[in-house]
């Protein structure tokens, strides 16, 4: 960038000169095009700033007429105020925030300090499928293990199943979430044994037995037989993808 | 740049805001709020943005034709929508959003002069951001010495304002907008 007397070109655009200064550093303008445009910059920065540092009387006189209408065709409802979509306004610390708050809760997620039998909790952790169909006896039970069992209140449900399967104990159904209970108090012998039948059997529930056979030996963090089990799960098995995910794990 | 053009009938809006009448003023926004309204709120703005957005629009049309003689060789609404539509695109990537905004569905019609006339003045008004960022950036003195000068007081009278010789305000004047110049120079297509 070229350096040019700032001087002159001020005394240019002032009108300063005389005629034969202006004559000349016009031809030197002709000559030079950095010249000229260092000039035509010099004159833009003068007008621009002019109007945007003294707005002048017109501009204010319009502001107010557009201003005083503005309430007359908007409301003054701010994103804030709206109901239905409420967009929170992200700027760089909230971005920088809100990823430190993911990045946080994946660490804690993954490393869960909190959590003693970590593997297992993850992976056994199951809820039952509630069925809604009033009235029956049998629905009175079903619902009243199912809630227990939801609560983790598994000593609870286990008679209720008990009570079921003795009515119908071929149940594949019952008997999965039976035999889950069993192993959540403790009673893994009792649990393993339904599973085994379940196993053997042909229900849909064949897998989720070889399934919950491997984690009552997660339980007991016996690795191998634990990975025995969840090798018996074939790929087109709903538990698949988490057998697999476990398997990498242990 | 545009006198071969004939000039749109719809350059009497902009007369309107050249003239300050309210009337048309009123007009405008009878007729063009809601579609910028709509435009704005489809794109996660709030009804008060769109207020903010619309009202801006119409005082940069007023300084375009004010100070760069802007005279509408297209229909107004398409191009107060475009006006519109960029301000708000800036406005999202101010506040760090990167939603592509759909286009307000009038703008398919609109004609090449409508783009063009958009696109100068949002270059005036990107131009006319950096040269007051880089004014900012000056020194007090300077920019006391800059501001004042291109009032419209007489600079005989600055000067005395100030307590400087005539001579001695030009001479800093001239300095304070070459330094000016320079920085804005330097940071042209930043």
């Amino acid at each position: 960038m070229k350096e040019f007397d700032h001087d002159m070109i001020d005394r240019y655009l002032e009108g300063e000169m005389n005629e034969a200064e202006r004559m000349a550093f016009e031809a030197q303008m002709q000559e030079d095009p950095d010249l000229k445009n260092t000039v035509e910059l010099y004159r833009d920065v003068n007008q621009t700033l002019k109007t945007k540092l003294h707005p002048g009387e017109k501009e204010s006189a319009l502001r107010n007429t557009v201003s005083e209408m503005r309430g007359d065709f908007f409301s003054e409802e701010t994103i804030e105020d709206r109901p239905t979509v409420k967009v929170v306004r992200f700027n760089r610390s909230r971005w920088i925030a809100a990823v430190a708050a993911v990045f946080i809760g994946v660490v804690m997620f993954v490393w869960a300090p909190w959590k003693t039998q970590d593997l297992y909790q993850q992976y056994a952790d199951i809820q039952m499928p509630t069925f809604v169909e009033r009235g029956t006896p049998t629905n009175v039970l079903l619902s009243r293990a199912t809630a227990a069992f939801n609560d983790k209140k598994f000593a609870e449900a286990i008679p209720d199943f008990e009570e079921l399967l003795k009515n119908d104990p071929k149940n594949s159904f019952v008997q999965l979430y039976y035999a889950i209970a069993l192993l959540e108090s403790g009673k893994t012998d009792r649990s393993r044994q339904q599973l085994t039948e379940l196993y053997n059997g042909t229900s849909l529930f064949k897998y989720d037995a070889a399934y919950y056979m491997a984690m009552s030996y997660l339980k007991e963090k016996n690795n191998s037989a634990s990975k025995d089990w969840l090798n018996k799960i074939p790929a087109d098995a709903g538990l698949y993808e988490k057998a697999q995910g476990l398997l990498k794990k242990l | 740049m545009t006198e071969t053009k004939i000039i749109h009938t719809d350059q009497r809006y902009i007369n309107g805001l050249l003239q300050n009448d309210s009337s048309l003023v009123r007009e405008i926004y009878q007729r063009f709020a809601g579609k910028v309204k709509a435009h704005i709120m489809q794109n996660s703005g709030s009804e008060n943005d769109a207020a903010d957005i619309f009202q801006e629009a119409l005082i940069d049309i007023f300084q375009q034709a004010e100070h760069k003689g802007l005279k509408l060789t297209c229909p107004f609404e398409p191009f107060l929508l475009l006006v519109c539509k960029r301000k708000w695109l800036n406005e999202l990537k101010k506040r760090g959003r990167r939603e592509v905004t759909k286009d307000p569905e009038d703008l398919y019609a609109a004609g090449e002069d409508a783009f063009a006339l958009a696109e100068q003045m949002q270059l005036q008004n990107d131009k006319a951001k950096l040269f007051v960022a880089m004014f900012q950036k000056l020194g007090e003195k300077c920019r006391e010495i800059i501001s004042k000068c291109l009032g419209n007081k007489p600079q005989e009278e600055v000067a005395e304002e100030l307590g400087l010789t005539y001579a001695y305000l030009r001479k800093k004047k001239s300095e304070c907008t070459a330094e000016l110049v320079k920085l804005i120079q330097t940071n042209q297509g930043i």
